[in-house]
């Protein structure tokens, strides 16, 4: 215990020194840094791609590094996002805050659903039910035209417009505009993901994962809590895949597919879930990776798919743990992951 | 004299497993104040009893009720709640969270902490440590108190254990077979601890160790293959013929 009273000592998260540190000054400053740079490494849109996949794979993180719920089926709050986004921004709705307010309640409301079928069922059924309610929900898109476009996607979405008292209204057509925008929510998502985790909530989340009866037997409702991160996780989903339709002028059916609730358990696992930079990292490396590769060979998702199988066997606490400690194939013994 | 209070009482409680009857018609009751070990040999149904009474099992007939409530369909959470907590047989810590932490979560709830609380800090809530330094402090654990749990002895975690359990704040204390796999110093000092608890709490105990049942116990309820067979002070369960054939085979 320190001297103004609070614990020290942390792992999880939680419990830890209160305040600001170095170390954590020094991660905010390059979480930052990196955010100012990636558009000057790159195509500016790709750099957006990063920012919007980004902020679905740290909300996806919320499920699988800290609740341990291994969802497969998240893609169907990112494209709900984007069609309930999508819908008002081409139908002449364009004010910010009603449109990203509109996608956060329905992909919330759309998680309630879903996680009420599922969180109760643990490991693999858990799995599957999140995975069969992704592919209802795509089909459901795929059916409803009039809304969604069916396979045509969600055409004539424009970018919404930001009315500011005395600035004015700011339009986003501008790519750049459009990338400090994204980028912008990526770093709040990134601040609320952390507090989230770090919160009492969160360190109960942790707890769970690690034993769920015995949280249980301290008191807390445990799947009420995983209900709450799962809509959490949905909602902040749903911003991301309002971002996506807006980036690219369209909500393609493809958005709402299961291989995206794949890619971001992908990019979770590749950049490490023990913090919310990992995903975020991963998010990176694997938007980075597909449009690198895609433009060497046309079977480049061979490619992709090696480097995460070779990430898995080789790197299994994810490509940030990388920074911070040898590896165990480099020190020789072979570690358990955690699991 | 008043009557002693009943705390907790089960009612002709039964568990099946499949075909087999686990736990048959059990009928205890725990009084208010005092320290009640279950003995039996293994199989006997105690930690399954134990299960029951928490609610992580759901009897198939009979009845619970804590104090004069009915908590026969009540989740464990919310037995938790209402005052009882217990250890458990193997050490359910928290192992990638510190000792600090595994205690902080419980003594959060026991201070009646919002568990949906989002938007603060852990470390911003102050209420609960005190608590938690203080069930630390009774295991002789806040030395290693900032310690990842999984560099932990065997015995510092069972130790940790019972320091998560005191940390819930409660009124009944159920410990499974608190002194299993430690050294005989560790069974000391454990031993030591749970007679300072006797003060406090009411405590339901399930121990092998037949010396510390007998020197701490008030009362000694023993079980055979699912059913009660023997109840009574130290004193009438040592002279039980019964007892001796559940425990010695003959």
């Amino acid at each position: 215990m320190n001297a103004d009273g609070e614990p020290a000592g942390v792992s999880d998260a939680g419990v830890s020194k209160s305040g600001p540190h170095l170390v954590s000054i020094a991660k905010v400053a390059c979480v930052i840094a990196a955010v100012a740079v990636l558009p000057l490494m790159m195509p500016i849109n790709i750099a957006t791609e990063i920012m919007i996949f980004g902020i679905f794979a740290m909300a996806t993180n919320l499920l699988i590094g800290t609740a341990g719920l291994y969802s497969f089926g998240q893609a169907a709050f990112f494209g709900a996002g984007g069609y309930a986004a999508g819908f008002l921004l081409a139908h002449g709705w364009t004010s910010l805050p009603l449109v990203f307010g509109f996608a956060v309640v329905v992909t919330g409301l759309l998680a309630a659903a879903v996680g009420l079928v599922s969180i109760k069922r643990v490991g693999i059924y858990f799995m599957m039910l999140t995975f069969a309610c992704n592919q209802l929900i795509y089909y459901a898109a795929y059916s409803w035209r009039s809304v969604t476009g069916g396979e045509d996607g969600l055409a004539g979405v424009r970018r919404p417009v930001l009315e500011l008292p005395f600035v004015g209204a700011i339009p986003f057509d501008d790519n750049r505009v459009f990338y400090a925008f994204t980028a912008v929510l990526f770093l709040v998502a990134m601040a609320f993901l952390v507090r989230v985790v770090e919160s009492p909530f969160g360190l109960v989340l942790a707890a769970a994962r690690q034993n769920t009866r015995r949280a249980a037997s301290l008191g807390y409702p445990v799947a009420k809590l995983q209900l709450v991160a799962f809509i959490i996780a949905g909602a902040v989903s749903g911003i991301a895949g309002a971002l996506f339709g807006m980036l690219y002028r369209i909500v393609p059916i493809d958005s709402v597919h299961w291989f995206g609730s794949a890619y971001v358990v992908f990019m979770v696992v590749i950049g490490g879930t023990r913090s919310m930079i990992g995903p975020a990292l991963g998010a990176f490396v694997f938007i980075w990776l597909q449009g690198l590769l895609s433009l060497t060979w046309s079977r480049w998702p061979l490619l992709l798919g090696l480097f995460v199988v070779a990430t898995m066997i080789f790197q299994p606490d994810g490509l940030l743990a990388l920074l911070t400690k040898r590896p165990a194939w480099l020190s020789g013994r072979r570690e358990r992951s955690r699991s | 004299m008043t009557e002693r209070q009943i705390v907790l009482q089960a009612d002709r409680l039964s568990k099946r497993f499949g075909g087999n009857t686990v736990v048959n018609q059990v009928s205890i009751s725990f009084t208010r104040g005092r320290l009640h070990s279950i003995l039996g040999p293994n199989g006997a149904g105690k930690t399954t009893l134990f299960n029951l009474l928490t609610k992580d099992l759901t009897p198939d007939a009979g009845a619970i009720r804590l104090g004069d409530r009915d908590i026969t369909s009540a989740t464990p959470d919310q037995v938790a709640m209402l005052g009882v907590a217990r250890s458990y047989q193997i050490s359910s810590v928290f192992l990638e969270m510190s000792v600090r932490e595994n205690v902080w979560i419980a003594a959060y709830r026991a201070r009646r902490g919002n568990p949906f609380s989002f938007w603060r800090r852990a470390a911003a809530f102050s209420q609960p440590i005190d608590l938690a330094n203080a069930c630390l402090q009774r295991l002789d654990l806040l030395r290693i108190a900032d310690a990842p749990v999984k560099e932990l002895s065997y015995g510092d975690q069972r130790l940790l254990e019972i320091s998560v359990t005191l940390a819930c704040a409660p009124d009944v204390i159920l410990l499974d077979e608190p002194t299993a796999g430690l050294s005989g110093k560790e069974t000391a000092r454990v031993k030591q601890v749970i007679r300072s608890l006797k003060d406090e709490f009411s405590i339901i105990m399930i121990e092998h160790n037949v010396g510390i049942v007998m020197d701490l116990s008030d009362e000694i309820t023993v079980m055979n293959r699912g059913a009660v067979v023997a109840h009574g002070g130290p004193d009438d369960i040592r002279a039980n013929r019964d007892v001796r054939e559940a425990y010695f085979g003959r």
